[in-house]
């Protein structure tokens, strides 16, 4: 899991992959999700739900298999199009280089609760003279 | 030639640690490096290791360690023979890094188990030397 994009319904069921994850997620179109994502319901499935919810883009970044994954959902109709990007990855070589990479991806973790990202204004703003 | 358990991965080094033979357990990672220093292609793998293969060069005797590398803990024997060092390990757990939750658990056991190995072979080395001692007497 690199940078994926997919879209999934309602049900979190697959529905479309990009280019990019044809030989990774493909397979798994009409699957639910968490089939592709073992145990990453817990931290994702919120991020989903308050897309759903909000009818607004979420961003957040979790921990999963081994990295930070930066999340985007945006809604689309009925369906929600979602971008994972892997960000940090942990360094497992030593206890060392463990402990200072698990520091960096907690603080980065403190630092990106989901964000509801509002949609643009119908018109822009005239400036305040 | 390598002293080693059937299952157990093993790899024999020569004088300078360059990989000479391995098991079919331990091919898939250090195969490829074959005639290479073992811990030149292992960033950050010298100072865990090196201390422990120059004692067990230097003594000819064996040196049984416990050490966390890449995500495992495993249990290691270096056995000094004619044909070099045979390095022989066994491992003992493995990071689970899906979730945090399982990395903070995985990592917990992964450092209760290398303090249980490190007290054990403590314990031993007390229990060595009072033989000699009781021994000598």
């Amino acid at each position: 899991m690199t940078g994926q994009g997919f879209v999934v319904d309602r049900d979190d069921r697959i529905v479309q992959v990009d280019d990019a994850s044809r030989t990774t997620i493909a397979p798994y179109l009409g699957h639910v999700l968490w089939t592709y994502l073992p145990e990453a319901r817990p931290q994702l499935a919120p991020c989903l739900e308050e897309a759903r919810e909000s009818d607004e883009a979420i961003e957040s970044t979790i921990f999963y298999a081994g990295a930070t994954v930066d999340v985007r959902v945006v809604p689309v109709g009925a369906c929600l199009a979602v971008q994972l990007e892997r960000r940090t990855e942990l360094d497992l070589r030593t206890l060392e280089t463990l402990a200072a990479s698990l520091r960096s991806i907690e603080a980065e973790l403190a630092a990106r609760a989901p964000v509801r990202r509002d949609r643009p204004a119908p018109a822009s703003p005239q400036a305040l003279p | 030639m390598a002293v080693a358990v059937e299952a157990a991965p093993y790899v024999v080094l020569d004088d300078e640690y360059r990989v000479v033979e391995t098991s079919w357990a331990a091919d898939a990672g250090v195969g490829p490096h074959c005639g290479e220093n073992l811990l030149d292609y292992f960033p950050g793998s010298r100072p865990l290791f090196l201390p422990y293969l120059e004692v067990a060069q230097r003594t000819r005797r064996i040196v049984e360690f416990a050490q966390y590398f890449e995500g495992h803990v495993a249990e290691v024997r270096i056995v000094p023979d004619a044909s070099g060092l045979t390095l022989v390990w066994e491992p003992l757990c493995t990071l689970d890094v899906l979730t945090m939750d399982g990395l903070r658990e995985s990592l917990r056991h992964a450092l209760d188990t290398l303090r249980a190995r490190e007290d054990a072979l403590h314990r031993e080395v007390v229990r060595s030397s009072l033989r000699v001692v009781e021994g000598g007497r």
